[in-house]
């Protein structure tokens, strides 16, 4: 019976999954692919993907040439056509910022940073021509955007004002009249270019065709089928040349609305923004936007008021936070295991307290909101919501306090064990924000 | 009496299992493909997944911008009407209405074009004959990519960007309609919708 179906499988099943992919029934272009996953959540699987985009890079040159065909994510680009030149080019630069915002959702703000900071530095290389303005103002945007998160979250909060600051005058940049037909330009080229190489693409196969059948019949008639097949290609090759020009023409007229409208010299703007090391210091004001904007105080505005923390569980705080440096001690022994020894119980107790407090502070006054954003959302405030534990890494821990005992033995060699001490130095650094944090309240 | 092989065999079963059920979940995804014949980067958001109760907030749509400046604030109020996840929705001008708690303005550019697939490349050297099987053989190439703003009494509380991608087949036996604007912009709203339950309301002790 196995047999029977296996033997099904291999004659129906599988040339029947062979025409459906070859049908092009269930795939999507190969920049989407991770976006699908990303909304599934799939972070591991993003990351291989986007390191093997990043793989590709030898394929061309790392001055930005992009020239011939490049191979990437099982689909090969021919980078003659603006639409698959446009994919080629993002793809170093979409693959550290996928890189970038997975690293940032699970917590890895260190290489959130890294990752969008190569995405710009690549988005500079390989979208630095006009023609590409709009893909690199769309980098730009969202990769400032994570720097702004990782950075607030990490607790440096004049360089996420910095970031803040550039992800707003892109998106308000990015939404203006003017860059709005800039964004009409490039959809309209693309659409142009996916439609003029489906059928190019048609006709090649049909003078092929013909090809084939005449040189069946006599050679001297392919001979001359093979001059009329080639007649195509150059054609072919003016029209896209035309477009190119088009584009990069039509996009001198729409700087010149964008100088006129703000004011602003987009060459000038993209090489600033993405020039990460000499971005202008932030003024008060940019600090105040970055923290009004995060996710903490926008919860507090919105959160019920009754379920803020009052003073009574403040003081209870203050009195859990005091002295909590020492709660737990570690050593190493020669076999490189890890010995945990003290109150963990009180430790993961503490670290459950502090997990709810950003998420629970007071609303904030309508008036004086300056007092309010200097007292609780500090950057030590921001460092503790950026160590949240995950529910598998809490239910790990209870695990371990309800089995009892003073002193537990960590082998980082196991995967259980990677993730027990990376809770542990979690708590143990959640714990000292917590302290300076709850002493200047 | 078990023999050893009734043990590896007992050992071996799950892992065959596995494969025969991850077999045919791909196997089922390959016809609902090929039967729906369309494919999204973003998912199409639940009802469920919205309250059975509205928030009691007044929302403004103060517009839904394309790159033309065209303004498509209406599909946007209708399908957030649809849901009840506020008490109150309505069309404003104003950023800053204050009969409103929180004001919603998007800024989208779309693109669709049609192109035809290895399929219908393929069949060219057939005639087109294979063409006649009634398998896709067109694709509706699309995407857009939107940014909402909120903004609350005139300043700008947090932004929602989106970018979705797809692929629509379809052949001359296809009778359905193809992915359209309107479709395509009430997918991005109820996306929005979904994140801003979750970040405004999602948390213990949200109002």
């Amino acid at each position: 019976m196995n047999r029977a179906v296996r033997h099904i499988l291999r004659v129906l099943i599988l040339p029947g999954l062979a025409l459906g992919f070859s049908a092009g029934c269930t795939s999507l272009p190969a920049s989407a692919r991770r976006d699908a996953l990303y909304n599934q959540q799939q972070y591991p699987e993003i990351r291989e993907l986007a390191v093997d985009d990043l793989a590709i890079l030898g394929q061309y040159d790392r001055a930005g040439c992009v020239a011939g065909t490049v191979t990437a994510g099982g689909q090969v680009f021919d980078s003659q056509y603006y639409d698959m030149a446009e994919e080629v080019r993002s793809l170093t630069p979409q693959a550290y910022f996928d890189m970038a915002r997975v690293s940032l959702d699970m917590g890895r703000y260190l290489d959130a940073i890294r990752a969008a900071q190569n995405a710009i530095e690549s988005g500079a290389m390989f979208l630095g021509d006009d023609e590409w303005v709009f893909q690199r103002m769309m980098s730009l945007r969202e990769n400032h955007n994570i720097l702004y998160k990782a950075y607030l979250y990490c607790g440096d909060l004049d360089k996420a004002a910095v970031h803040h600051r550039q992800y707003l005058l892109m998106n308000e940049l990015v939404n203006s009249q003017a860059f709005k037909k800039v964004m009409a330009n490039s959809l309209r080229i693309r659409m142009t270019s996916m439609r003029l190489r489906s059928d190019y693409q048609a006709r090649r196969a049909g003078a092929n065709r013909n090809q084939v059948l005449i040189a069946a019949a006599t050679v001297a008639a392919a001979a001359a089928a093979s001059q009329n097949n080639s007649s195509f290609k150059p054609a072919q090759a003016a029209q896209l040349a035309q477009i190119g020009v088009m584009a990069v023409a039509l996009l001198e007229e729409y700087k010149q609305a964008l100088k006129l409208e703000h004011n602003l010299d987009l060459a000038k703007l993209m090489r600033e923004a993405a020039d990460l090391n000499r971005l202008p210091p932030p003024t008060a004001e940019d600090l105040r936007r970055a923290k009004m904007a995060s996710d903490l105080y926008l919860l507090a505005r919105v959160s019920d008021p009754g379920s803020a923390l009052d003073q009574a569980e403040f003081d209870d705080l203050k009195r859990l936070g005091a002295g909590t440096s020492d709660l737990v001690t570690l050593s190493i022994d020669d076999k490189g295991r890890v010995h945990v020894s003290g109150n963990l119980a009180k430790l993961v107790e503490l670290s459950r307290k502090i997990d709810e407090a950003p998420l629970r502070l007071p609303p904030p006054p309508e008036e004086g909101v300056d007092a309010y954003l200097d007292t609780y959302l500090t950057p030590g405030l921001y460092r503790m919501a950026g160590l949240q534990m995950s529910t598998g890494e809490m239910q790990f821990f209870d695990r371990l306090v309800r089995r009892g005992g003073e002193e537990f033995v960590i082998d980082p060699a196991q995967a259980e064990g990677q993730m027990a001490l990376q809770g542990l130095h979690k708590m143990m650094q959640k714990t000292t924000e917590f302290e300076s944090w709850i002493a200047s309240l | 009496m078990k023999t050893r092989r009734d043990n590896q065999t007992r050992a071996v079963q799950p892992v065959q299992t596995d494969r025969w059920r991850r077999a045919a979940r791909t196997l089922a995804a390959l016809v609902l493909g090929w039967i729906c014949g369309c494919a999204h980067t973003q998912p199409l958001v639940e009802p469920a997944r919205f309250p059975d109760t509205p928030k009691n907030y007044r929302v403004g749509i103060a517009g839904l911008f394309d790159v033309n400046h065209f303004d498509y604030a209406p599909v946007m109020v209708d399908e957030v009407r649809r849901h009840r996840v506020f008490t109150g929705v309505e069309l404003t001008p104003d950023l800053a209405a204050p009969d409103c708690d929180y004001v919603i303005r998007g800024h989208f550019g779309f693109y669709q074009v049609e192109t035809k697939n290895s399929f219908h490349f393929t069949s060219i050297y057939f005639f087109g004959l294979p063409l006649l099987t009634g398998l896709p053989n067109t694709n509706h190439d699309g995407g857009i990519d939107i940014n909402f703003e909120i903004y609350h009494r005139g300043t700008l509380l947090k932004t929602y960007g989106y970018r979705d991608v797809f692929r629509d087949q379809r052949s001359y036996l296809t009778v359905w309609d193809s992915t359209s604007l309107d479709l395509e912009l009430r997918r991005m709203v109820r996306l929005l919708l979904r994140d801003v339950w979750k970040d405004f309301f999602g948390h213990k002790g949200a109002a």
